[in-house]
């Protein structure tokens, strides 16, 4: 009897934390604030002092982390105040559903809603390959950002299939072999660096500024 | 359970408290668990089921096998059927959750981290071990 009443509330624990797991609302990723600027693939200005260039894929797990976790705090600490300017770039290079996604954050941006797409793109990471980012699941993407329909045809296209492979080509010419890799005025840095880490590159350069 | 048994059990707790404390240090430090001969470790760590609310799945482990462990120590030095009963309890949750983020690593990320498998075993252990004695025990 008693084996079963803690059977019971093992199980119902189990349930308990298995549920809250799910329910989580997957956090936001870099939101843009008001203040910042967006052009294309850029936030913030290309002029600015310190210039982060990154080269992601959509489904890189520490890219969402980059995404997620950094991306933010990088916004509202440095690119707000016009310190800081972040370019993004596309580095598809874990597979098909990889330059899917990448094409159809293009055909989002077509209706300049490349970096909103980015995020949900980040936010819906389950897997890589497993058809979290098919053509269907990224058009479903397109219809919760509320997207025209040109979203779909332009998915379905293939239009931007080359701009993202010469996207990727470029970043194998600048030597990148992992993601997220970020160039800060030039300089490299692979994985999912936390804003603490940019903090002592991106300081420095900023004095005197 | 023999001595043997009860030692076994806590020094598998041992290994998970200490498996699951590197694992929340990795979280809170940013840093990127080692992986060591097997990838996986970074897909796992940064999906959204690594994280239970407002803490990271590892920290609830860690809580976990905090708890296991000092039943288990306790039993090492007490007798008494409410310690068994205890550590069969949190080793049962234990086992079932560390098989729930087995199947979510497999069947759903595709990716296993040798570190959550370790957890996971030593977990299943301790649930084997508490389960055997609470069975094979005369009835009081």
């Amino acid at each position: 009897m008693q084996i079963a009443a803690v059977s019971v509330l093992a199980v119902a624990a189990v349930i308990g934390f298995v549920w809250l797991g799910n329910v989580q609302g997957t956090p936001p990723a870099s939101t843009l604030p008001p203040t910042i600027a967006q052009n294309g693939h850029v936030r913030g200005v290309l002029s600015a002092p310190v210039t982060i260039e990154e080269w992601a894929d959509f489904q890189c797990p520490a890219c969402g982390q980059f995404a997620r976790l950094t991306e933010p705090q990088l916004l509202s600490t440095y690119v707000a105040k016009g310190q800081v300017g972040l370019a993004f770039h596309h580095f598809a290079f874990l597979g098909q559903e990889s330059s899917w996604a990448a094409e159809a954050a293009e055909c989002a941006g077509e209706q300049g809603k490349f970096f909103e797409y980015h995020d949900k793109l980040y936010a819906s990471q389950a897997g890589e390959n497993r058809g979290a980012f098919s053509k269907d699941n990224l058009k479903k993407l397109g219809t919760d950002l509320g997207l025209a329909s040109s979203f779909n045809a332009c998915v379905d296209s293939g239009r931007y299939a080359q701009t993202v492979r010469d996207d990727t080509k470029a970043g194998e010419g600048r030597g990148v072999q992992a993601t997220p890799t970020l160039f800060v005025n030039g300089r490299k840095i692979e994985g999912a660096a936390t804003v603490e880490q940019l903090r002592t590159i991106i300081d420095p350069l900023l004095v005197g500024r | 359970m023999s001595l043997t048994g009860r030692h076994a059990a806590a020094v598998f707790a041992a290994i998970g408290t200490a498996v699951s404390a590197y694992l929340v240090w990795v979280h809170y430090s940013g840093s990127l668990a080692l992986c060591i001969g097997v990838g996986g470790c970074e897909a796992v760590q940064t999906s959204r089921y690594a994280m239970v609310g407002e803490l990271p799945v590892a920290a609830v482990g860690l809580g976990g096998f905090v708890a296991i462990l000092s039943v288990a120590v306790a039993r090492i030095r007490l007798e008494h059927p409410w310690l068994d009963l205890a550590l069969f309890g949190l080793s049962l949750a234990a086992a079932l959750y560390v098989a729930y983020l087995t199947y979510i690593e497999i069947f759903v990320l595709g990716a296993i981290c040798p570190w959550c498998v370790t957890a996971a075993v030593c977990a299943l252990a301790v649930f084997v071990l508490a389960a055997r004695d609470l069975l094979s025990a005369p009835p009081s």
